[in-house]
C-alpha cells in the first residue's frame, strides 16, 4: 500500500495505490460545520444532484449508464462526524483488467462525478421542483422509518436526551418540520453555498497509478480555491449535577436500555488510545465485563456492548433485557465501570483487549475505509503515528493508566424503551 | 491436493477431500494482513426432520436447534472459546442460515494455533443439562430482539404465505417456547448427525503458505476418531404448487407499512449448475423488470409508490426457493395490487435484448467488487460448494445464460397460484 496527497488541484487528492481490490473507489466529500438552520437542506443536495444532471436528468438516466459501465454504483449520503456535516458521494468502479479488453472505466468514472456534482439540472436559479419534491418524500420516509427500528431509535433518543442543548444533538440528516419550506431556489442556494463555504476532499483507491490519476482530475476537476480546514472535534462539556433517567413505553417484545456516558476523552487528546484499550476490556468485546456478566452470567441479554465517540467523548452502553430485569442490568453494568476503575481486572483481560484491538486495526487496512480512516485520523493529531507506532503504543499501555481513563467516565443519561403491558403489571 | 487457476479473476483455489470425508478448500491471498477461516457443516434451520446417526426411525426436532447447537458449541468444560482465540489476537464467530451453521474467525497472526483452535472447539462438544437451561434465557432475549425487528417480521410473514409446509417458513432461532424443549441429549443427538467430518467444509482464505496449512488440517484429523461416513437422510415435507396464504396483512408497532410479495419456486432437487443458472436467470428478469434503470422503477416511484427501501432478492436452494420483492410504503394497498399484477405479467412480456446485455454487465462488474471481501468468498463459497456450484464459475454461467433462458424462466416461474402478498401494517 503507497499513499500520496497532491493538493494544487483547489482540494486535496489522496491516492492509495492497493492490489488488493478488483474495483476502484473514488469518494468526493464536502464538509462544513454542522449547524441547524441547514443541515436539512444540506441533507437534501446528495440526492438532489444523485437524481438530476443535465446529462442525466432523471434516476433512470444515470442507473442505466452506471449499469452500463460494468455495474459500477453510485451513492450518495450525509454523514456527521463531530461539528462536521459531511456530504458524501462513492463510485465504485470495476479495474477493467478483470473484464478483458475494455478501456478504462475511471476516467469515465471522474467525469460522470463531475457531471453529477457540477452540473446538476437547474432553470432560473432552481433545481428542478419535481425533483426537489420527490427528494423530500423520501427523505422524509427515511427520516419516519427511523422509528421502526426500535434498537436505533433508542440510541437516538438517548443522545437527544443527553446532548439536548449542544450542538451534537443535530440531527445527521434533517428536521421532517424544515421539509415544507424547502423549494429548488432555496436548495440551489444551499448547492452554491456548499460550494462557497465546504472544504472538498477526493480519494481513490485501488490498483492505480498516482500520477495517472493526478493528471485525470487536473484535466477535469480544477478548482481556484481551496477552504480553510474546519474544527471537526466537538470539545463542547456540560456541567453534570444528577443521572438523567428517561423512559418511554410502546408496544415491543424487549425492552431497549441504552446508558450514556461522558469520556471527557477525545481523539485528539494522549489517552485517546488508552480509552479505546479500555473500552475493548469494557464492552467491546466477546471477552468483555459486560458480555461476561450481564451475558454469560446474569444471562439477561444477547447483546451488552459498549462503544464510543470519540469526535465527541461519549461513551454508550447499549442491551436488550426483560423490562422486569432493568435494576439488576443497571447494577451490573454500574458494577463493571467501578471495577475497571478499582482495577479489579486481570493482566489477561487487559492482554486480550489490547491484542483484539490491534487485530481490528490490521483488519481494517485490507479494506479502502480502514485505509483512509488511519489517514483521516492522522490529519487530526499533532504527531501524525505509522501503523506501527500505533501499536506499540496500544501494547504499552499499563493498567493505571486504563485506571485513570475510567476514572474521567461520567454517567449522564439512561434511556430505557420498555414494553407497555409490562410496565402496566408491575405496577 | 489439486488445485484450479482462474486466470481472468487472477485467483487460484486449492482443494482437498480428507479420508474422514471433510472437504479443505484455501484461497491463497498475497499482501492481505487478515485470514479468514470458515468451519460449515450443512445443517441449517429447515434440517428438522432426520433419522439420527446409528438409528432406524425419522425423528422431528424442536424448531431452533440448530442455531441452538451453534450457541452451545461455543462452551466447554475448561476453557472460554472466545477468550481462546482473542489470547491468539483473533476473533471468533458463528451463524445458522436455513441450510447451513457455520463457525469463523478472523486473525492477524498465530494462524496455525486459532486454526487448530476452530477445528477442535467444533468437533468437540460439551453440553450439560445446567448449561442448556442456562442459554435459553439468552436466546430467548435473541428471538425478542428479532420479534422488534420490522425487516424480520415481514420477511417471515412473507415466508409463511408462500411456504404450507416446508421449514424455510419457520424462523431459524425458533420460538421461546419451542426451544424450551432443548435438551443436552438431543444437542448430542444433532451433533454426531450433522457434523461428520463428510457433511462438512473448512475454507481458509488469506496470506500464508498453503502445504502447511493443508498439512496442519490433515494432521489434525488423522489424530480423530470418526465412523465411517454414511449418507445423512433428511426429509422434507411435500410442498404444495400454490402457496399457503395468497393475501395476508399484520398491524404492529411500526409507522411506516411494509409490503412484500412473493413467488414461490416449486422445482425441487435442482442442483449444481441449473441450480445457479436458474438463480442468475431470475435475478435477471427482476433486475430488468424492478432495477433503479427500469421503467417501472420509474413509474412507481414518481407515484410515491416506493421509496430507497424498496428492494427485490431471490433465493434457490435445492429442496427450496423463492423471489420476494417490495418495502416501505404510505400506499400499501395501491403497491400491493401494482407488484402483483407487475409479477403476473411476466409470462407474457417481451425482453429487450440491448437491457440484457446491459444487466449482464452489470452483473459482472457487481460480482467483482463482491469479491473484495473475503467474508463474501468464504461464505458464498461454502454455500455453492454444498449445492454443487462453484463460486468462481459464476462469470462463465452468465455468460451462458441466453434470451431464451430468460424466455422459458418467465413462463414457468411467474405463476399466479405461486404469488403471495404480505402486507406489515400500522396500529390504528
Amino acid at each position: 500500500m503507497e499513499i500520496r496527497q497532491f493538493n494544487d488541484l483547489g482540494y486535496t487528492l489522496t491516492t492509495v495505490k492497493t492490489d488488493k481490490f478488483k474495483t476502484n473507489l473514488v469518494s468526493f466529500s464536502f464538509q462544513s460545520e454542522i449547524n441547524r438552520e441547514n443541515v436539512t437542506k444540506r441533507s437534501l443536495i446528495p440526492y438532489v444532484l444523485r437524481s438530476s444532471s443535465e446529462k442525466y436528468p432523471t434516476k433512470k438516466d444515470l442507473n442505466t449508464y452506471l449499469e452500463s459501465l460494468y455495474g459500477a454504483s453510485l451513492s450518495a449520503s450525509v454523514e456527521k462526524r463531530g461539528k462536521a456535516h459531511n456530504i458524501k458521494f462513492y463510485l465504485s468502479l470495476a479495474n477493467e483488467k478483470f473484464i478483458g479488453n475494455r478501456e478504462p472505466l475511471l476516467e469515465e468514472g471522474v467525469e460522470l462525478l463531475k457531471e453529477v456534482v457540477l452540473n446538476p439540472l437547474v432553470t432560473e436559479g432552481a433545481f428542478k421542483e419535481q425533483v426537489v419534491e420527490t427528494e423530500k418524500r423520501l427523505l422524509q420516509e427515511y427520516i419516519e422509518s427511523l422509528y421502526d427500528d426500535k434498537t436505533s431509535y433508542a440510541l437516538q433518543k438517548l443522545i437527544e436526551n443527553m446532548c439536548q442543548d449542544e450542538q451534537f444533538s443535530i440531527n445527521t440528516t434533517g428536521y421532517i418540520t424544515d421539509l415544507a419550506g424547502i423549494n429548488g431556489t432555496a436548495l440551489y442556494e444551499a448547492y452554491q453555498e456548499m460550494w462557497k463555504q465546504d472544504r472538498l476532499a477526493i480519494s481513490v483507491v485501488g490498483d492505480i497509478d498516482h500520477e495517472v490519476v493526478y493528471d485525470i482530475f487536473k484535466k477535469h476537476f480544477t478548482l481556484s480555491s481551496q477552504t480553510e480546514k474546519i474544527e471537526i472535534v466537538d470539545y463542547e462539556e456540560k456541567q453534570l449535577t444528577e443521572v438523567n433517567v428517561v423512559e418511554e413505553a410502546q408496544d415491543v417484545a424487549q425492552g431497549k436500555l441504552n446508558i450514556g456516558y461522558r469520556t471527557h476523552t477525545r481523539v485528539t487528546d494522549e489517552d485517546y488510545l488508552t480509552l479505546l484499550v479500555f473500552n475493548g476490556m469494557f464492552g467491546g468485546y466477546a471477552h468483555s465485563k459486560l458480555f461476561m456478566n450481564v451475558r454469560e452470567k446474569a444471562s439477561l441479554c444477547y447483546y451488552c456492548a459498549s462503544r464510543l465517540d470519540n469526535y465527541k467523548g461519549l461513551m454508550y452502553v447499549y442491551s436488550g433485557i426483560e423490562p422486569k430485569n432493568y435494576d439488576q442490568a443497571i447494577e451490573i453494568i454500574d458494577q463493571q465501570l467501578t471495577d475497571m476503575i478499582n482495577g479489579n481486572f486481570t493482566n489477561q483481560e487487559l492482554e486480550l483487549s489490547k491484542k483484539s484491538l490491534i487485530n481490528s486495526k490490521l483488519e481494517s487496512l485490507d479494506q479502502a475505509s480502514g485505509m483512509l480512516a488511519h489517514e483521516v485520523l492522522n490529519e487530526l493529531i499533532c504527531n501524525p503515528l505509522t501503523i506501527d507506532q500505533w501499536i506499540e503504543i496500544v501494547k504499552s499501555i499499563s493498567r493505571e493508566q486504563i485506571q485513570e481513563v475510567a476514572k474521567k467516565i461520567e454517567k449522564d443519561t439512561i434511556f430505557f424503551l420498555t414494553g407497555k403491558e409490562v410496565t402496566a403489571d408491575e405496577v | 491436493m489439486k488445485c484450479k487457476e482462474f486466470p481472468q479473476l487472477q485467483e487460484k483455489i486449492y482443494f482437498e477431500e480428507l479420508e474422514n470425508g471433510l472437504q479443505v478448500y484455501i484461497i491463497p491471498k498475497k499482501g492481505f494482513n487478515k485470514t479468514y477461516a470458515t468451519f460449515t457443516t450443512k445443517y441449517g434451520s429447515i434440517d428438522n426432520q432426520f433419522i439420527p446417526l446409528n438409528q432406524k426411525q425419522m425423528k422431528l426436532v424442536p424448531d431452533g436447534i440448530a442455531h441452538f447447537l451453534e450457541h452451545k458449541l461455543f462452551e466447554k468444560e475448561n476453557y472460554d472459546v472466545f477468550e481462546k482465540f482473542s489470547l491468539n489476537s483473533a476473533s471468533a464467530n458463528a451463524f445458522t442460515s436455513f441450510t447451513r451453521t457455520a463457525y469463523l474467525f478472523s486473525c492477524t497472526s498465530d494462524l496455525k494455533e486459532n486454526l487448530t483452535t476452530l477445528i477442535d472447539f467444533v468437533q468437540d462438544p460439551y453440553f450439560t443439562e445446567e448449561t442448556v437451561e442456562k442459554e435459553k434465557g439468552i436466546i430467548a432475549q435473541e428471538i425478542k430482539m428479532y420479534d422488534d425487528n420490522p425487516d424480520f417480521k415481514a420477511y417471515f410473514g412473507i415466508l409463511n404465505n408462500l411456504f404450507n409446509e416446508h421449514p424455510v417458513k419457520i424462523d431459524i432461532a425458533g420460538t421461546v417456547e419451542s426451544i424450551q424443549e432443548i435438551t443436552a441429549e438431543m444437542l448430542y443427538e444433532c451433533f454426531h448427525t450433522f457434523y461428520h467430518p463428510s457433511n462438512m467444509l473448512l475454507f481458509v482464505i488469506g496470506d500464508f503458505e498453503v502445504e502447511e496449512i493443508m498439512d496442519l488440517v490433515r494432521q489434525n484429523q488423522v489424530a480423530k476418531d470418526y465412523e465411517k461416513a454414511q449418507p445423512i437422510q433428511r426429509q422434507y415435507p411435500n410442498e404444495s404448487e400454490s402457496v399457503a396464504i395468497k393475501e395476508r396483512s399484520i398491524e404492529t408497532e411500526v409507522q411506516t407499512a411494509k409490503v412484500y410479495v412473493g413467488v414461490k419456486d416449486v422445482v425441487v432437487n435442482r442442483n449444481g449448475k441449473d441450480l445457479l443458472k436458474a438463480d442468475l436467470t431470475t435475478e435477471i428478469i427482476f433486475d430488468l423488470i424492478f432495477g433503479s434503470s427500469s421503467q417501472y422503477h420509474e413509474e412507481i416511484l414518481n407515484k410515491g409508490l416506493i421509496n430507497d427501501s424498496f428492494s427485490y432478492e431471490t433465493t434457490f436452494e435445492p429442496s427450496f426457493g423463492f423471489s420476494i420483492v417490495g418495502g416501505d410504503t404510505r400506499y400499501p394497498e395501491e403497491l400491493a395490487v401494482s407488484l402483483r399484477q407487475k409479477l403476473e405479467d411476466i409470462p407474457t412480456m417481451s425482453f429487450d435484448e440491448q437491457e440484457f446485455k446491459r444487466i449482464k454487465n452489470k452483473k459482472m462488474g457487481r460480482f467483482l467488487s463482491a469479491l473484495n471481501s473475503v467474508e463474501f468468498i468464504a461464505n458464498q463459497f461454502t454455500q455453492y460448494a454444498f449445492n454443487g456450484i462453484d463460486l468462481f464459475s459464476i462469470l462463465e454461467v452468465l455468460e451462458e445464460v441466453t434470451m431464451d433462458d430468460l424466455n422459458e424462466m418467465a413462463k414457468s416461474y411467474f405463476i399466479p397460484e405461486r404469488i403471495s402478498t404480505f402486507k406489515l401494517l400500522p396500529k390504528k
